[in-house]
């Protein structure tokens, strides 16, 4: 594999080449410049060398001329040679030796003029030979010359002066210094340079002993042809020579002259190591700060490559393989990489746009077009030919406009242009358009990251027409669902109101004298009837449940308290059938919460009443614990568990146990009876509520039934205890009701029943008459306005008929009457009534007239009646407090109402107060129209007690100043029929407003 | 300002541009050769008494390597040279003027009684083999030799005709002088001395020396232009490549002009063609 250096390895290497090279040419630049310095210095110094020899042997041929020039004045030499004579040679050899002698000179010589040597100073024996230097002849004819004389014994500078005898010349003496050995030796150590003179064939004529290196022949040969000095170095020897040309006298040499340079190149070694070390510190230095700077450089490419890197992996999720440790290469690679996924990534996202069925378009922050899809340009095709990358978007726009508003003025589309600009500009909004060719598109736009802005355009044109089609459907459907609701109510209503007389005339029945099987048949036909409005209830109660129209209370109240009430309710039917309750309560008894106490209730009876009803002399156990609390939920988490050791359930039965109508076993509803809706109102309450339902079971062992559920904490608000409501009468009370009110009836009735007494209801003061007459009664409650016979006139005659019977003590007669008028109770007094008992009836007044007169063992709680609500407009011509149009707390305050033991007992009063008001406003307006004025008084007296009754306490008061205009004769506003049925059109509105106008409980298990 | 007013300020400023160049005065120097210096400096003297404006001097004797040496350090424009250029000196960018062809004689001192030479005893004499007048016919006495280097212009001429003197060492009792002046003042000192030098340079003497036939053949212009006469040399001057100017240009084209041919022709110089 090839090897691959790091970027950063691979410049450092070429910084500390480069800076290596340099300081290498550097190191090479100095040392050069030194070496020449050194050199030149050198040189200088052969140079005078060169012309100290040069003066030197100047200096000779001066010295040389000089005694020359002394021995040719001495007259004696010249006399001698004039006359030739044996004292004469005496003279001459005295004269030379004695000058040789002195003038330390190496040749010396007289010639006569025949140039024949006479004397010879330096070789005296040899004499008589002919002088043959240079000069002798010219010597001998008069004239001084000086001359190299350059023979065999070596080269001599030679001066010769003629000696005259008077002014004839008469000899010549020569006078001679030899460049030999020991002159070059006293002339090297004069300039402090070894020496060398060199002859025109390179030969040494003479030299120092010191000079050990051999001729350069070519160079001696240069500077002779040249004439300049030539300059040679001996670095190894640390020497500098220099060829001097030099003239002797009249010929030609080259003088060698030799220096040692060892201390000047010592010097240029010092430097040049100093130089090496300034420069390996240099490139050391350089080395580091190069590495350094480099990776400071390349810090950024680090950066780069690692983003690249990263967002090359985000792409794809695949790491990007980088070639060896090459930074450069490394960066390249990961933007290649980069490149290539961007590229396949947004081939991909172009693709996928392309499939889109959405149109997209997508600008940026400029508001320029960057991208959009082949969907977007199916949709808008006028833009084909125009969009492209970097478009404006308001070009978009303005050709939108003009396909959008071909007919517009400029005026209207430039804000056509402005409005969908400012849109855009916004990037949050969602908005219909209808594209040219009718289809319906929406267009949402919404800001991207980056601030440019995406809009995506969503066709729904086959939505709309689907929507249409539903909306149609829809209306269609809802129509239905009213028309069956409609009839659903109105068949419950007209079932049970026949129902309601049914069980009516089957209590009444069995208080008649029957025989066994009349009694039989009667007991089926009440029981029967019970479970048939009970099944009614039910079926009302779960379309309630689904149509979300149940709302559920939120008061404080204490649920062991209520599972203990419960419990004793139950305890004696559970005893009665052979069975026993038992309760096991783990939590604490005072515990209050916040929750609703009548669903509360309903389910738990609901459970028990299915316990009991399918466990035949067994046991049944309640049992309540409350819950750890949840993970993050602060609530109060109770478990209530009913088990049985009842028939039990097979565990596919159990499946579907808590579906609508499923009942264990088919067989179950002929033996058991119910309507199998018990269970899963059950489970939709408790869902409700939040809570849960769980059920085991085994065949023969019974089944254990569980809900946990949630409750608030107490808020403060306590619901009326309706256990405490509840009035037990000592004994079995026969109660006497005359009451021409249905409503009335079925409410005293039902509280009268609820507190244990066996009621009788009639109608008129007459059937009231005949009913005491022939049936004993404890009390009659006597209604004063009644048809036919009222209830004064009847408790006169009830009187009448005592005095006359002569029996036991008198029936005690209470009044019931709608407290329209002051004096109403002097007057019922008067007429031999015990007590007064004003409309609407509740409990607490029941209660208290009963005691006073029949006694009880509890007094009812004091019961304070919900805040109103929604007031009535009061309307004009009757003034009064404000009265709220329906107060749902009067029904509700009903102790069978709220104990939950008769749930269904609201709804079913305000349905019959409904219907019979409907029957009670027409016959108003008949007898209005007609002048009746009697039967007009009684009947908006019987409405206002009705209303009152049922909680429609608008209506109430309007009935009551109408029906206390209509007594005192007052003026009545003329459209007071109208404000009367408009009173009752608003009750109507609110009660159809309210999914549950009066927290209808639930019906107990059959 | 207006365009005609621009166009004469220009006008003025380039016409004394020109007039201060064609002003400019120069001394010239022509160092080098000793074989030309004579009759250079009495051309240069001719040309400084014909204009004012230059002025050109020869001083004595550096030498044809002289020559070269300071025109191409550039110390003077012209130099003198004894020979023509070798290859590797019009190498370096130097360029050679041709004066002409100057005659190359043996001559004595003015005591020499001998009037030719041969060839083989000019390579005996200056061999150190033949050392007395009386071998080459003339009055006894010795031969004072006095040569000069190899690189001397006129060895060189004589080298080219006779073989062997080009590599011939000379006799110990031979001088050797490096310079043509010094060869002059010996031959001058000694009257018995035997020497070689150009013609044109002998008019350097103050002695009365005496030229030599060589073989029989008088050194002259004559027998020189006709090809009997074989020893010459070819002097000129050397400048460095490109245009001279001022009193160089001047100078050459004096030399080569009618008044220079004739100075050349009257010192015994065959003038080279001006075409050259």
């Amino acid at each position: 594999m090839r090897l691959r250096l790091s970027t950063n390895l691979t410049l450092a290497l070429l910084f500390a080449l480069l800076v290596g090279l340099s300081q290498w040419m550097s190191y090479r630049l100095s040392h050069d410049l030194l070496e020449e310095a050194v050199r030149e210095r050198e040189i200088d110094k052969v140079k005078t060398v060169s012309r100290g020899v040069e003066g030197l042997i100047r200096q000779q041929d001066q010295n040389v001329q000089l005694v020359a020039r002394m021995l040719s004045t001495r007259s004696d030499l010249a006399q001698a040679l004039a006359n030739p004579s044996s004292e004469g040679q005496a003279v001459v050899k005295r004269a030379l030796d004695q000058a040789f002698a002195l003038a330390r000179v190496d040749l010396m010589e007289l010639v006569d003029t025949s140039e024949v040597v006479l004397y010879r100073a330096q070789d005296p024996a040899r004499r008589g030979d002919r002088a043959s230097g240079w000069g002798v002849a010219e010597a001998v004819h008069g004239e001084s010359s000086l001359s190299a004389d350059n023979g065999r014994e070596g080269v001599a500078i030679r001066a010769i002066e003629p000696l005259r005898d008077g002014t004839r010349v008469v000899g010549a003496v020569a006078v001679g210094l030899r460049l030999d050995r020991k002159l070059i030796h006293a002339l090297s150590q004069a300039v402090g340079a070894e020496l060398a003179l060199l002859g025109r064939n390179g030969k040494s004529i003479a030299s120092t002993d010191r000079l050990s290196a051999n001729i350069d022949l070519k160079a001696m040969a240069e500077a002779f042809e040249k004439k300049i000095p030539i300059y040679r170095e001996d670095q190894a020897r640390r020497l500098t020579r220099v060829y001097l040309p030099v003239l002797v006298v009249d010929d030609g040499f080259v003088m060698m002259a030799e220096v040692d340079s060892a201390s000047a190149y010592r010097l240029l070694d010092q430097a040049s190591q100093r130089s090496a070390m300034y420069a390996a510190a240099i490139l050391g230095a350089s080395i580091l700060l190069g590495i350094l700077m480099l990776r400071i450089t390349l810090q950024p490419l680090r950066a780069l490559r690692a983003r690249a890197e990263l967002t090359a992996r985000t792409l794809t999720g695949e790491t990007v393989q980088a070639r060896g440790g090459d930074e450069v290469a490394a960066v390249v690679d990961a933007l290649d990489a980069l490149t290539e996924r961007m590229a396949s990534a947004k081939n991909a996202l172009d693709q996928a746009l392309g499939a889109m069925d959405d149109g997209f378009l997508l600008c940026d922050a400029q508001g320029r077009i960057t991208s959009w899809n082949r969907r977007y340009l199916q949709l808008f095709p006028h833009l084909e030919p125009v969009i492209s990358v970097g478009l404006p978007f308001r070009g978009l726009a303005d050709i939108a406009a003009r396909n959008v508003l071909p007919d517009a003025s400029d005026a209207q589309r430039d804000a056509w242009i402005e409005a969908r600009m400012h849109s855009h500009a916004k990037g949050d909004s969602t908005f219909e358009m209808v594209t040219a060719d009718g289809r319906t598109v929406v267009a949402s736009e919404r800001r991207t990251p980056d601030g440019g802005v995406v809009s995506v355009y969503h066709d729904i044109t086959d939505v709309r027409q689907h929507e249409t089609a539903l909306t149609n459907a829809k209306a269609a459907a809802d129509a239905a669902n009213l028309a069956k609701s409609q009839f659903l109510s109105s068949m419950s209503h007209e079932i049970r109101t026949p129902l309601n007389g049914v069980l009516g005339m089957a209590e009444l029945l069995q208080h008649t004298r029957l025989d066994a099987d009349q009694a039989r048949y009667a007991a089926a036909i009440a029981s029967a009837g019970r479970a048939l409005h009970s099944l009614l209830g039910d079926i009302l109660d779960l379309a309630k449940i689904e149509e979300g129209k149940i709302e559920l209370e939120q008061t404080d109240f204490a649920p062991l308290q209520t599972l203990s009430d419960i419990a004793s309710v139950y305890r004696e039917l559970a005893s009665a059938a052979g069975t026993l309750l038992a309760c096991e309560f783990d939590a604490d008894s005072t515990l209050q919460v916040c929750g609703d106490p009548m669903r509360f209730r309903q389910i738990v009876t609901n459970l028990l009443g299915n316990a009991l009803k399918f466990t035949e002399r067994g046991s049944i156990t309640l049992s309540c614990q409350a819950l750890p609390p949840r993970g993050g939920d602060t609530r109060t988490w109770l478990r209530v568990r009913v088990q049985d050791t009842g028939v039990g359930i097979s565990p596919e039965k159990l499946a579907q146990l808590f579906q609508r109508f499923k009942q264990a076993d088919a067989s179950t509803t002929r033996q058991f009876g119910g309507s199998g809706l018990g269970l899963v109102i059950t489970k939709h309450l408790l869902e409700l509520m939040g809570g849960e339902i769980h059920a085991e079971s085994q065949p023969g062992r019974g089944s254990t039934f569980w809900f946990d559920l949630p409750f608030d904490a107490p808020r403060g608000r306590h619901a009326p205890d309706p256990l405490v409501q509840r009035v037990a009468l000592r004994g079995s009370a026969r109660i006497l009701v005359a009451e021409d009110n249905l409503i009335n009836q079925q409410v005293v009735q039902s509280l009268l029943g609820h507190m244990g007494a066996s009621v009788r209801l009639v109608a008129n003061g007459e059937q009231a008459l005949a009913a005491v007459q022939h049936e004993p009664f404890d009390l009659v409650l006597m209604d004063c306005q009644m048809p036919q016979m009222d209830g004064l006139e009847a408790t006169r005659r009830i009187r009448a008929w005592e005095q006359a019977r002569d029996g036991p003590a008198p029936l005690r007669i209470v009044a019931l009457t709608a407290n329209a008028l002051a004096g109403d109770r002097e007057t019922c007094l008067a007429a031999g009534m015990d007590d007064y008992l004003s409309k609407p009836v509740t409990s607490a007044k029941l209660a208290a007239v009963l005691e006073r007169h029949l006694g009880v063992f509890s007094r009812p709680a004091a019961h304070a009646p919900a805040a109103p609500h929604d007031a009535a407009p009061v309307p004009a011509g009757f003034a009064g407090p404000i009265a709220p149009v329906f107060d749902p707390s009067v029904l509700a305050a009903l102790p069978m109402v709220a104990d939950g033991s008769m749930p269904g007992f609201a709804d079913e009063m305000l349905d019959l107060f409904s219907s019979t008001t409907r029957t009670a406003l027409d016959s108003i307006d008949t007898a209005h129209a007609s002048g009746r004025h009697d039967q007009l008084v009684r009947l908006v007296h019987t409405l206002k007690s009705s209303s009152a009754q049922v909680g429609a306490l608008a209506l109430s008061a309007l009935a009551g100043q109408l029906e206390k205009a209509l007594r005192s004769g007052a003026q009545t506003p003329a459209d007071w029929p109208r404000q009367v049925r408009d009173a009752f059109d608003r009750l109507q509105l609110q009660l159809q407003a309210s999914p549950s106008t009066t927290a209808r409980p639930r019906a107990p298990p059959p | 300002m207006t365009n005609h007013r621009i166009l004469q300020l220009l006008a003025a400023c380039l016409t004394t541009l020109a007039l201060s160049g064609t002003a400019k005065a120069e001394d010239l120097v022509i160092p080098g050769s000793g074989n030309p210096e004579y009759v250079l400096g009495q051309l240069a003297a001719a040309f400084n008494a014909q204009q004012t404006r230059h002025r050109v001097s020869v001083p004595p004797s550096s030498g044809t390597a002289g020559a070269l040496r300071d025109v191409e350090s550039g110390a003077t424009a012209l130099g003198r040279v004894g020979r023509t250029l070798k290859d590797e000196e019009r190498a370096r960018g130097l360029v050679y003027l041709s004066l002409g062809r100057d005659p190359v004689t043996f001559v004595t001192g003015a005591a020499g009684t001998v009037r030719n030479i041969t060839s083989a005893q000019a390579e005996g004499v200056f061999r150190g083999t033949v050392t007395d007048w009386s071998a080459l016919g003339g009055k006894p006495g010795p031969i004072r030799a006095i040569g000069r280097e190899t690189t001397d212009a006129a060895r060189q001429a004589i080298g080219r005709h006779i073989k062997s003197f080009d590599s011939l060492v000379f006799g110990d009792e031979v001088k050797l002088v490096h310079l043509d002046p010094q060869a002059i003042e010996l031959l001058d000192r000694y009257a018995t001395s035997l020497g070689f030098l150009n013609r044109s340079g002998l008019a350097a003497a103050k002695t009365r020396l005496v030229m030599l036939a060589l073989d029989g053949v008088e050194p002259t212009p004559q027998n020189l232009e006709a090809g009997k006469y074989p020893l010459w040399l070819e002097f000129g001057l050397v400048h460095k490549s490109g245009s001279l100017g001022g009193a160089a240009q001047a100078f050459v084209e004096f030399v080569r002009g009618p008044a220079g041919q004739q100075l050349l022709r009257t010192h015994g110089i065959l003038p080279a063609p001006t075409g050259r």
